[in-house]
């Protein structure tokens, strides 16, 4: 058996950001991440962030995610890549599958940063080639630079999924639409308008009602949505040979599930998800979580969440004192606050505070 | 006032449970089967579907489990959800010559109470399963074997007495039991029942149903773990596993397997089990760990560990889920069976491993004896009192 | 909100959330325009202009504010607003013609002296434009600004360009007889459940859970372990029974969380103890 003092079970935002923090500080860390390279899904986001400058605001996904990997050398984080957490076991032991073999690490403390997971949505021939979650449809463009397909349909008008129209446009990909159960828009509002002016329609109030093909998706049959239900002869039909899904994310639970970790069903934040308190420290002592498998957000919430597990855990371990400790986090908290302002953010920053208030004991 | 008034209160919706409702009300009774869960929540989720006679002692173990074993065709046939029964037999698997030797002389006692098992040499079983791995000296068939899905068993078995008439009461949970009128009230979470009868068929949870009328029963959990393959090609084409897995199962001392410490520890043998689904369970361990049922990465690195070493093809096939159950484990590896000092309170529990497979006869003694029907065969080893009768020794 | 209905900003919804130059301020030469109209936390725009003159201050969500009388019509802001939201408009270009400044991040660019469609923020073609120069240098950070001459008058709705390499808008053609059976369709793709069968087990055999479900009919028992059908059948069983989503926890999570063979199972690691 292996020992660290600090294993981080997945190197994207969060758990590289919490790692050079607890590294920095003086605990010794130990990334594990499944990707043949770390920073999650920050290498395909091609666009510039938001935020403030403390928060990289302006600067593109994948260049964050180059510092941060630069970072994350430069302090002595030990990285194992094509490495994945297999299982969580008692007395805090992690399975770690590693060049064909089960490596087992056993740590003082974990943090999990396992991300989240794209939503499926029902609809006959969702199961056909062609039909994809956006975010596939992102790795395919940005990462493999593969276009898809040439028409494409998407499904959610969510940020992902006005941001992957926007980037399909740009791979060169026409959208035929897209498609919004709700009455209104779900993306930030400059982003729907970079989409909108460039010719690509919402269709609010309507949902996907079929995708029709053979071998592969030809057509999507679109229709009004009232009450849960299509409203009968509405159905339009267009011809696509993609269709994109963002319906949606929630937080990859497994590791945290099996490690006994108290979960509750926040609807803010993508569904079951572990609860955590001010340190983003779960019922189960020593165990961390931060970034979206602590609620579904963005890329620069879950550094900062990452940061505070960081400073938390390297606190924990003796590595900083209390006094030093607190004025860090709660600098990280202020600028977690700002974050979760305005009129998008503000829910998640009232799912948060329930979170923290309904306490992991 | 009762919610329900029956003849018959079953408590715990596992096979066992399902079983004695079943027959129960195919005997034209009224039946209640009551579990905290669903059905099939406990036990009978987290086991393997072994029919298995092989694996019983010669007398009377052997020939109550190919009594039970021999009603299978005809619930196959009874039961309206598909319960997958396939009688392909099994091999057992002999690792060194010693334990050809021990076989041997089990075959002679097993064959002499009627089972019909049969010695293989090393070619016999290559032939047999091409995949096994090259240095086994031999192997012993069992022909009457057989496997199902196991919670289709249950599900068959409880859905039929759900429309011979039986009510089944899940999620509420058994808070007490009052003796009232010559029979009892069962008082749960959600409704009571009035029985005249009541079946412990808790599992390993029978001991606290037992307390509420005053008995102890001596059941204890012991821990299991299986793993599960991907869909796969035809590994073996039935149920495999090694002669070492008796001696696992009943402690024998006296003989040591030429296994790891890992191994040892924590009661793994192997066994294989193809599934209809066409992917193959992998088992097995057995060790007291409380009621602990989270699967731990030591013992499923020793299950792996052991199967490749019968089966070496399966190395490079994927292990998708490891699950982990605890068995009702009684100190003789008997169930009980069995009629009380209560009168009207019957306990069928502490099946071990052998629950899925013993599940009709278990439910078919305990409505024989609650009619007052004469019994099929003697079951005075299944007696509740031997633990008493050896306590006053 | 035009913006929640429409995805682009109304010129009211920019006049109260940003403002909008005073026509004294266009006569005098291009002037940038923010359109950015929700309460979002973002403030590069601040810093991004050298003249000091947009303001978004604290907290990070306020409305970005443009000095009239400080902006220069630059357009540094431009290419440094994370939302592509500002423009640059000038109307004393000429009599006839003004100029509009954009963020265009398509290839291929289109070149000084193209004849372009000018569109507007709904994507509707407004008229002819001309392209006067494109700006790409390395501080925008591969956001190239357009700047094309159209008609004075336009000068107020146009916000780009057709993408030069854009097919025909799409047709949906209406089909009220589209007919499809729910109950077959695949749920469980790894052990091919379909909807049917997974309703049968909630109304017939007693499901009300996901674990429940997946005991008798086996979705999410295949090679994902219910990662992707695990929502479909919540999602059913809401249907079914008139639970919340709340009501209704996931399956029962089992190691390995990745599919591993047997043989890396069996092989233990090196066991590499922490030298630190």
């Amino acid at each position: 058996m292996t020992q660290r003092e600090v294993v981080v079970i997945g190197g994207g935002p969060a758990g590289l950001a919490a790692s050079i923090e607890a590294a920095r500080l003086g605990a010794k860390v130990l990334v594990v991440d499944e990707n043949k390279r770390p920073g999650g899904q920050l290498f395909k986001q091609i666009h510039k962030f938001f935020g403030s400058r403390a928060h990289n605001a302006g600067i593109r996904g994948i260049d964050i995610g180059r510092q941060l990997l630069k970072d994350t050398e430069e302090c002595g984080v030990e990285v194992w890549l094509n490495s994945a957490a297999i299982g969580v076991f008692s007395d805090n032991r992690v399975a770690v599958l590693r060049d064909g073999r089960t490596e087992i690490v056993q740590a003082q403390k974990i943090l999990m940063c396992t991300g989240g997971s794209e939503n499926a949505l029902r609809f006959p021939g969702w199961t056909l080639p062609g039909v994809m979650g956006a975010g596939a449809a992102q790795t395919m463009i940005n990462v493999n630079r593969v276009l898809p397909g040439k028409r494409v349909l998407m499904v959610g008008s969510g940020n992902v999924g006005v941001i992957v129209a926007y980037q399909l446009l740009q791979a060169g990909a026409d959208v035929v639409g897209i498609v919004e159960g709700m009455p209104r828009i779900g993306a930030y509002g400059v982003h729907a308008a970079k989409v909108r002016r460039a010719g690509v329609p919402f269709f609010l109030g309507h949902t996907i009602v079929q995708a029709i093909g053979d071998d592969h998706v030809r057509q999507a049959i679109i229709g009004e949505f009232k009450d849960g239900q299509v409203v009968p002869n509405t159905e339009k039909i267009v011809d696509v040979d993609v269709i994109c899904v963002a319906v949606g994310l929630r937080p990859l639970t497994e590791l945290a599930w099996m490690a006994g970790v108290k979960h509750d069903f926040i609807p803010e934040m993508g569904g079951w998800m572990p609860l955590h308190n001010e340190n983003m420290e779960t019922s189960m002592p020593g165990v961390y979580v931060a970034g979206d498998i602590a609620g579904v957000e963005e890329a620069n919430t879950a550094m900062d969440e990452g940061r505070l597990a960081g400073v938390a855990i390297a606190q924990s371990l003796g590595r900083i004192g209390n006094d030093e400790a607190e004025a860090k986090k709660q600098e990280i908290r202020d600028r977690l606050a700002a974050l979760r302002m305005g009129p998008f953010g503000e829910r998640r920053q009232a799912a948060k505070q329930r979170i923290v208030e309904r306490g992991v004991n | 006032m009762a919610d329900w008034t029956v003849d018959v209160a079953v408590i715990g919706a596992g096979v066992i449970g399902a079983a004695t409702t079943y027959f129960n009300a195919k005997a034209g009774a009224s039946v209640a089967l009551i579990d905290s869960g669903d059905l099939a929540e406990g036990t009978s989720s987290k086991s393997d579907g072994n029919i298995l006679v092989c694996d019983k002692l010669p007398g009377f173990d052997c020939l109550f489990a190919k009594a039970s074993q021999d009603m299978f065709e005809q619930l196959s046939h009874e039961l309206e959800y598909p319960i997958e029964w396939r009688q392909k037999g099994s091999l057992f698997l002999m690792e060194t010559d010693e334990e050809m030797e021990i076989a041997k002389k089990f075959c002679d006692e097993m064959v002499a109470c009627g089972i019909p098992m049969r010695m293989m040499d090393h070619k016999e079983i290559k032939e047999d399963e091409p995949l096994l791995a090259d240095d086994l000296p031999g192997g012993l068939e069992t022909a009457c074997d057989g496997s199902l899905y196991p919670m289709g068993l249950c599900f068959g078995l409880a859905f039929q007495a759900r429309k011979l008439g039986a009510q089944l009461l899940l999620h509420r949970t058994v808070t007490s039991i009052d003796k009232q009128d010559g029979g009892f009230v069962v008082h749960t979470t959600n409704g009571d029942i009035a029985a005249k009868n009541v079946v412990d068929c808790a599992g390993v949870w029978a001991p606290v149903i037992g307390r509420m009328v005053g008995l102890d029963i001596p059941i204890q959990a012991r821990q299991g773990q299986i793993l599960v393959s991907e869909q796969t090609f035809q590994v073996g084409r039935r149920k495999v596993h090694e002669f070492g897995y008796l001696m696992a199962k009943f402690q024998t001392d006296g003989y040591k397997r030429p296994v790891s410490e890992a191994i040892e520890r924590n009661g793994v043998a192997f066994v294989f089990e193809p599934t209809a689904s066409n992917n193959f369970l992998i088992g097995s361990s057995r060790r007291f760990a409380g009621e602990d049922i989270s699967s731990d990465i030591e013992v499923m690195q020793a299950i792996a560990e052991r199967a490749i070493r019968f089966f070496p093809i399966i190395a490079d096939i994927k292990v998708i889920r490891a699950y982990t159950g605890v068995r009702p484990f009684t100190p003789d590896h008997m169930p009980i069976v069995s009629a009380t000092p209560v009168p009207g309170f019957y306990i069928a529990a502490g099946h071990e491993g052998d629950g899925i497979g013993l599940s009709p006869i278990t439910g078919k003694m305990i409505a024989d004896m609650i009619a007052g029907n004469e019994l099929m065969m003697d079951i005075s080893p299944l007696r509740y009192s031997r633990f008493t009768e050896k306590a006053a020794q | 909100m035009s913006i929640l209905q429409n995805g682009f900003p109304s010129l009211e919804e920019i006049r109260a959330a940003n403002g909008w130059p005073s026509e004294e301020r266009f006569a005098k030469g291009p002037v940038a325009i923010a359109e950015c109209v929700q309460e979002i936390p973002c403030n590069p725009c601040e810093a991004a202009c050298p003249m000091h003159a947009i303001q978004v201050g604290n907290p990070i969500t306020n409305n970005p504010h443009i000095n009239e009388s400080l902006c220069t019509g630059c357009g540094m802001c431009v290419a440094a607003c994370s939302g592509l939201a500002i423009f640059v408009v000038d109307k004393s270009y000429s009599d006839t013609l003004g100029k509009v400044s954009f963020p265009f991040e398509y290839l291929p660019l289109p070149e000084k002296g193209d004849e372009v469609d000018a569109l507007d923020r709904s994507g509707s073609f407004v008229c002819k434009g001309v392209v006067t120069r494109v700006l790409n240098p390395a501080r925008n950070d591969h956001t190239p600004v357009v700047t094309i001459e159209i008609p004075k008058e336009h000068v107020d709705e146009v916000r780009t360009i057709r993408r030069l390499n854009a097919a025909e808008p799409a047709v949906f053609t209406p089909v009220p007889d589209a007919e499809y059976i729910d109950d077959d369709v695949i749920v469980c793709r790894c052990e091919e459940v379909t909807a049917g069968q997974v309703r049968k087990a909630v109304r017939e055999y007693a499901g009300e859970s996901v674990t429940s479900i997946k005991r008798r009919v086996r979705c999410g028992m295949g090679l994902c372990q219910g990662k992707t059908c695990g929502k479909l059948v919540t999602r059913i069983i809401q249907e079914e029974t008139g639970k919340k989503a709340s009501e209704i926890p996931p399956a029962t999570d089992r190691p390995p969380v990745r599919p591993v063979t047997f043989g890396a199972l069996a092989t233990a690691g090196k066991g590499e103890d922490d030298n630190g």
